[in-house]
This record gives C-alpha cells, structure tokens and sequence, in this order.
C-alpha cells in the first residue's frame, strides 16, 4: 500500500519536474533568440551565458527522475543479457541500490554548499546578482529527485520481484 | 610504473561497474568516486568536496545548452515530412553511386559539423534525421550506424569546433587558423568514409537496396529539397555574418525550423509537445553522461594520471616519428574512457613543448590531436558517439561499437595521411591568411 | 601533497608566477613539501568555483579572479574597479593597503592569502582606433565583468558579455569589433588577425590571488610553513615585477605585428571614461561601507 502511494507520489512529482525541463528547453531558445536580436540593436540582457548556463544544469538533473522513469538513460546491458530473466530483478535491484547510495552521498556534500551559499547569501558577480543557492538548489532538487526514483524503484523491484514495466511517454 | 597500474586499474573498474549494468551516468561517477579513494587515496570527505562541486560546474555550461536545442531541431525535423522529402529529394541525385542516399549520413554529418561545436549534437541531430528512413529502406543497419558514428565526430574537426576553441587558447595559436586548419581534413576523413561505403556496396550490393523507381526528377528534387537548404542558408548565415556565435546557432536551427514548419501548416501542439519529451529523454541522457564523465576527468586530474603518462612520453626522447606514434597511442588509450576536452588540457603543457622541439607546427598539431580525439569518441568502453547512437537506435553498445570500428579504422589512416602531408591542414590557413 | 588548480593556460603570466611559487617552495623546503599545479582549470575548477572549493579542502590552493569572488565578499571587486589606479606602482599601492581586509575575508573562511599575481593592464583593442568619445560611441566590445559593461554603456558604447572561447569566432565573424583586455590576453590570442588598435586606457589592474586550505597548511611542520610563507613573499615581489616586464614585452610584440598602441590618449577621453565610471565605484562604496571608504582615504593619501 505503502509502496503504491510512493509510486505515485514520485511519479507525479516526475511528471512536475519533466514539465518545468521542457518549459526551460524553451526558455533557453527564447533567451538566445532574444539577445541575437537585442544585439542587433546594439544592446543585451547581459546575462545570456550565466541563466543559460543556470538553465542547462537545470534541466540534466530536473530530467534524470523523469527520464529514469521512462528507461531514458542508457546501460551496458553485458550481463544481464546473459542472465535468465527471473534473476534480473536482482541485478537491477543491486545497480540501483549502488546508484542511490552515490547520489544521496554526493547530494549530502551538495546541501552542505547550498545551505551555505543560502545561509551567507552568496551572489554570481554578473550584473543580476543571483542569489547562488537558487540556481544550487535546483540541481539538489533534482538529485533528491533521483533519489527518490531510485528508492522507489527499488521498493518495487523487491516487493514484486520484477523488473517494473517501461513507462510509456507520459 | 606506477602510474601504468593505475591505468590500467581504472580501466578495469569502468569495465568492471558499466558491465554490472549500472546506467553510463551513475557508472561513471561511481568510477570517479572508486578511483578517488581507492587508487588515489583522497578521503571521502573530500572525494565527497570535490564531485558535488564539478556535478555543478559541468552542469552549468554554456556550452552544453546547444545540445538540447540541436536535439530539438532534429525532433522536429524527423516528426515533420522535412526529412522524408529530404531523402526523396536526394535520391535522383545519389541514384549512380553505390551507397546511394546512405552517403547521407557523411554528408549530412559534415554538413551539419559546420554548424555545429560539438560531435555529440551533430550525430544525435543528423542520427535522428536519418537512422529511422535507413532502416525503413532497407539499407544495412550496421554500415549506417556505423558511418553515423564515424563521420558525427566530424563536429569536432570542421569549424566552429569547441575542443580546437580550448586547444588554441590553451597552446596560444591562432583559433582561426585552427579553424580552417581542419577544413580539408574534415573533407579528407568524409571522402574516406564515402569511398568505403561505395566499396562496400560495390562488393555487397544486397547491403544497399535499390531504389524506388518512381524517383522524382532532378527539378523536383530541388522543390523537396528546399527546406532543408533554406535551414542550412539561415543557419550557416546566422554564424558566417555574425549575427549569432556558434553557440547560439542551434537556437537559430530551431526557430528557422518552426518557421518552417508553420509556413507549411505542419506544426500542431501534439507534435510540439511529443518533440519536447524526446528532446527532454535525449538531452538528459547526453548531458548527464556528459556530467559524469566531467567527474572522471576530474578524478584523473587528481591521479595525475594523463599529465603522469605524459611525462613519461616525453622522458623517452623520441625520434620526431615515433614521438608522434607514441603520442597517438596515448591519446587513443586515453580517448577509451576519458573526453577530449579533459584529456587536451590535461595534457598539452607537457606534451606541446616537446611537440614543438621536434619540429612540428602546433596548428598542424592541434589538428592531428582533434582526429585522435574523435577516434575517442568512437571507442568503447566510454565513447560519446556511441552512447548517443546506443540511445537513439536501441542496439546494444557492443553492436555500434563494432559497426563503428571500420569507420575507427579510416580515421586512423587520415591520421596517418596527415603525418605524411602535412599540407592538408597547413595549406588553407597559409594560403588564406597570405 | 598538494594540489593547485588555476584556469589560464601554461605560459600566462598567473600559470608562471605559480610555477615560480611551486620552485620556491621546492628550494626552501628542500623538496619536502609537493605540489602539483593544474593549469587549463584541466582539474574542472573554475575561478569562480575555487573560493569554497578550498575553504572545503576540495583543493588546498588556489589562483583565482579576485572579481569573481565579488558574490562572497565585495571586497574582492576593488582591484577590478574602473579608473581606480593609473600604473602598476599604484595597484601595488592599492593592493597593499587592502591586503588586511582580503586576509581578514580568506582567514574567516578558513584560508590563507599566499600572494597576489596582478593582471596587465586592460585596455581596448579594436579595429579602427579608439581614442575620443566619438569613436567610442556605439562601438560593439566585449567586456569581461560586471562594472566593465556598465562603465561602457555609460560611457556610450555597446557592451557585450561573450564567453571567452566565442570571442576570436566573433571577431573574424564581425559579430564584435573590440574586446576590452590586457595587451597580454590579446597576444595571446594573436588578436592582431583581426584587430589593429590598442588603446592603453589603462582601465584597470585586476588582480588574482592565491589561497591556501587553513587546515592543510596547518598540518605543516614550523619549518615547512614558513618554507611556504617565505616563498609566497617572494612569489608577491616577483609577479609585481613581472607584470611590469610583461607590458613592455607585450608592447614590442604588438609593434612587430602591426599593431598601433595608442598611449598617452587626451584628458578629454580618459575623464570621460572615469565619469563613466562613477556610478560602478559609488555601489562599490555603498557595498562596501566603511571598510571600503577607509581603504579608498588610505589609498588617496598614499598617492
Ligand atoms: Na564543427
Ligand atoms: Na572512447
């Protein structure tokens, strides 16, 4: 019961991190194309490389639960082709368990800086003056996030003791 | 040698944890952390310091925000009947040559690399384009995977390239004879890969079937064709009069194919929205394999190991010939696990000194060095081309890694041709800047 | 064993003074203490990133960007102020007169401050020569920090910030026409394909420095501390030296590639630049408070 409510939470909370990535694909093309054209007219947003910049990390680590979900990220699939199929819940349950043990270990060292960088209000040197810990805290949302695919996922693989089936594209 | 144990260590533990079948992205950053702590003996405290930092830093790249966008334009290119047309349109044109419209993929990869930076754009973006009409018509999946892989590293060779960009500022020279260094080489490596392709389908015509009969003529492939042109016209026109930087020409890719699109009343909101979630999945997988190979380099960078390796090389005191057969070994051996990027500045203080005392012109250099770094982006066990056609196809790593392997082949010869005529990339920027 | 990360290439004036660092220490320690410097930022450290990256003991030292440390502390962003000194003599001047409150910044965050390693110069480089008001006047230029844009915006031009790699492509493109840096960063880039004017307007003398992991250099015998010490002393007089050397150097190669410097520019444009330049010193004053104004009565009476 449990497991199913967890499920869906981060399925959810997925769906709400896949969408804000796209939105931020698009404001990155925005953003380009506007200052190409400010530019013509001998002027600029100033901060074209830093919000890209911003962006880009943004949307990889907003991505990673969403894209998990849906058997998006690639493996080398040597042994488990030669694996029989009723033991491949084991292998995924080990990768993933190994998986999520290195990202909650690095995400822990990446809290520590952002709650510093909020803490101590540390700001980029551009003309915008961006609070650091926003741009920060995106990517440890989006770590936390693949953590809590990751759990799931192996929640799942344990409870049911197979591989769970691919999402379809949303 | 110490370092060679080290070497070889780290090689094992990426064979070793992407063979377990641990996703590329968290594989390699668990060889980071291993190699950190293991062989390099840094405490995970601040093994823990330094890769959350660089998780960030090569997230937060400028740089990296063309591959998405590229990405875009090449799923809207592929949902649309741009690239069907393409195809058609080409055919009157590729009908005599054996290969026929398979030469695509080398012409489109060079097309596309002059454009674009970087090899991982231009082969997922070309690669979207063309992979699904190939097989669909037949042609032989392994030859067009593997020309694919070969000539998307093109990227890095034809101008604007973002590896030549950090090896002229890192050795001093001209980024601009840089630039048109790699020109003729880039065609060289392109005509190769043509010219093994039409040996190929002369030898085995069943590779390459033949085409439909009701091919359009000449004029009207020109009709078919034209959306694609005017997308090459507006992009390399955007670059070439200044109007955008490199980087920002795949922003430029993307609104003239929405442009297009609209003129042609293709466009609809599911089309969009289906685009987007495949840019979405494709983007994060480049990127974050791009990230976590970001935290490799950095663990190698603390092993010292390529600047180790490097002084090593440039202990023995080489003749000119073998000082340069030495160096291609130890950029292909460390081209297997390592990116380009990492692997020229990590380097170049050592071996560009010695490069230079024996007599070889550092633009000639540099782009000897970007063709052993594709050769990189083709080999197995880490190796960006692959990754991106692996996800793009769904064949399995060890299939591409083979259907590129003939393609890895060509490419060391034109490393080979290079060393012999040194011309080929020496003429055009002396001719030009004369 | 230390590691020591900067981001400039091998032969840039921040890379030799680190490297004349590293000997130094070498010679007084008699080899005992090793470090090992990474140049190209090949370690994956950006300046901007190399603040906390020591304070976490990530790396022990450092060579950074004081301006790009100005998000910790706006103290950083005094070597890097517009029209504030007008030769290397009265950087030197600025630089020590500050150095307290730069050591006071790096001591609270766990750090040492080794030495300073200054920046040559920047001026203007451009295709057509800048020397008055007009020919500033919509000029397309390239600048490289915050204060840089809003003094050449107010000063009439039109600023653009480009990453550093998208600036020779922009040049030979058109898509610029003038890139405000040091003679030296120009050189390097053999600017001279597609420029032929440098101005020395002398718009500033940015400094980087060097710091040091508190811990790590605690960690240290007596002996091997001052060996470092000792060494950062002399690594500061020899970099205050060789930024003298290097203008000139850079001067003579400029020359030889047909480049026309224009020194000695009229009073008229140099106090139109320094007007411009106002409104970036007045925030810096507001940011900084009274460590700021103190620094700047100090450094007035120095002159
Ligand atoms: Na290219
Ligand atoms: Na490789």
């Amino acid at each position: 019961m449990i497991i199913r409510l967890l499920v869906s939470i981060s399925r959810r909370l997925n769906q709400l991190s896949g969408a804000l990535a796209m939105l931020l694909i698009a404001y990155l093309l925005c953003h380009i194309l506007l200052e190409i054209v400010l530019r013509l007219f001998g002027t600029s947003t100033y901060v074209l490389d830093e919000f890209v910049g911003y962006a880009i990390a943004t949307i990889t680590f907003l991505g990673l639960g969403y894209s998990l979900e849906r058997n998006g990220l690639i493996k080398v699939n040597i042994l488990s082709d030669r694996l029989p199929e009723k033991y491949h819940w084991i292998l995924d349950s080990f990768i993933s368990l190994v998986s999520f043990a290195m990202f909650f270990w690095v995400s822990y060292y990446w809290y520590i800086n952002v709650a510093r960088s909020f803490k101590r209000n540390v700001t980029s040197e551009s003309i915008a003056e961006t609070p650091l810990w926003i741009p920060e805290g995106m990517v440890l949302v989006g770590l936390t996030l693949l953590c809590l695919t990751l759990f799931v996922r192996i929640l799942v693989l344990v409870s049911t003791r197979q591989v769970p089936h691919i999402e379809s594209n949303k | 040698m110490e370092i060679l144990l080290s070497a070889v260590g780290v090689i094992t533990l990426i064979l070793l944890v992407l063979g377990l079948g641990v996703w590329v992205f968290s594989g390699l950053a668990i060889v980071a952390l291993l190699s950190l702590i293991l062989i390099g003996d840094v405490s995970l405290d601040r093994s823990g310091a330094i890769l959350s930092r660089i998780i960030f830093r090569s997230a937060n790249s400028w740089e990296l925000s063309a591959i998405p966008l590229f990405i875009l334009m090449g799923e809207l290119i592929f949902r649309s009947d741009i690239s069907d047309r393409l195809f058609r349109g080409l055919e009157p044109w590729t009908k005599k040559i054996p290969g026929g419209i398979l030469h695509t993929n080398v012409f489109g990869c060079a097309l596309f690399a002059a454009v674009s930076g970087s090899s991982a754009a231009t082969t997922a973006t070309v690669g979207k384009i063309t992979t699904t009409e190939l097989k669909k018509r037949g042609y032989d999946r392994s030859l067009s995977v593997g020309s694919l892989a070969g000539a998307g590293s093109l990227g890095l060779l034809i101008p604007p390239s973002l590896v030549m960009i950090v090896y002229g500022i890192q050795s001093e020279v001209s980024i601009s004879k840089l630039f048109m260094a790699g020109v003729l080489p880039g065609v060289l490596i392109a005509a190769l890969y043509s010219g093994y392709i039409i040996c190929r389908a002369l030898l085995n015509p069943s590779l390459c079937p033949p085409e439909q009969s009701h091919a359009a003529s000449k004029l009207e492939s020109l009709v078919l064709l034209f959306p694609v042109i005017s997308l090459i016209v507006i992009v390399m026109g955007a670059i070439y009069t200044g109007i955008a930087t490199p980087s920002e020409a795949a922003a430029v890719g993307v609104f003239a194919t929405l442009v297009i699109l609209i003129k042609e009343r293709q466009l609809s909101f599911k089309m969009i929205q289906e685009a987007m979630i495949a840019t979405l999945l494709s983007s994060t997988m480049v990127c974050s394999i791009l990230v976590s190979a970001a935290l490799l380099s950095t663990a190698m960078g603390f092993l010292h190991l390529p600047s180790e390796l490097a002084s090593y090389i440039a202990s023995l005191d080489l003749t000119p010939a073998f000082l340069l057969l030495a160096l291609a070994i130890f950029y292909v051996i460390l081209g297997l696990f390592l990116d380009g990027i990492s692997i020229t500045v990590m380097s170049l203080p050592i071996t560009l000194p010695i490069v230079i005392q024996a007599g070889f012109d550092p633009i000639w250099f540099g782009v000897f060095l970007v063709i052993l770094i594709e050769l990189g982006q083709i080999t197995p066990p880490v190796g960006f081309n692959l990754f991106v056609l692996q996800g793009l196809t769904g064949e399995k790593i060890g299939k591409v890694a083979k259907a590129a392997f003939p393609f890895f082949l060509l490419m060391c010869l034109a490393a080979f041709i290079l060393c012999l005529v040194p011309e080929i990339a020496l003429w055009l920027p002396n001719a030009l800047s004369n | 064993k230390f590691d020591f990360s900067n981001e400039y290439n091998a032969t840039s004036i921040h890379a030799e003074g680190d490297k004349y660092f590293i000997d130094q220490v070498t010679k007084l320690s008699q080899g005992d203490i090793d470090i090992t410097l990474h140049t190209g930022g090949s370690l994956g450290f950006k300046s901007t990133d190399n603040f906390y990256a020591v304070a976490d003991n990530a790396i022990q030292i450092a060579d950074t960007l004081a301006g790009s440390m100005a998000g910790i502390d706006p103290i950083f962003l005094l070597s890097s102020l517009p029209f504030i000194v007008e030769n290397e003599d009265q950087a030197e001047q600025l630089y020590k007169i500050a150095k307290p409150y730069y050591q006071k910044v790096f001591a609270q965050n766990g750090q040492i401050l080794l030495y300073a390693s200054p920046w040559p110069a920047s001026g203007i480089w451009s295709q057509k020569p800048v020397t008055t008001k007009e020919e500033l006047a919509n000029l397309k230029i390239r600048t490289y920090d915050k204060n840089g844009t809003l003094t050449l915006r107010e000063a009439g031009a039109e600023p653009i910030s480009l990453s550093w790699g998208d600036v020779v492509p922009q040049l030979s493109t058109g898509g610029i026409k003038a890139v405000l840096t040091s003679a030296d960063a120009g050189a390097s880039g053999k600017f001279w394909e597609h420029l032929d004017n440098y101005s020395a307007i002398q718009y500033a003398i940015p400094l980087n420095m060097v710091h040091m992991n508190k811990e790590a250099f605690d960690d240290l015998s007596s002996e091997e501390q001052s060996a470092i010490l000792k060494a950062a002393a002399l690594t500061d007089e020899h970099n205050w030296q060789t930024v003298r050397t290097r203008v000139v150097d850079n001067y003579k190669e400029l020359a030889a590639n047909n480049v026309t410097i224009h020194q000695n520019l009229s009073k008229t444009f140099i106090s139109w630049l320094q007007e411009s330049a106002k409104p970036s010193l007045k925030e810096w004053l507001e940011d900084t408070g009274k460590s700021g104004s103190d620094i700047m009565a100090d450094f007035e009476k120095s002159k």
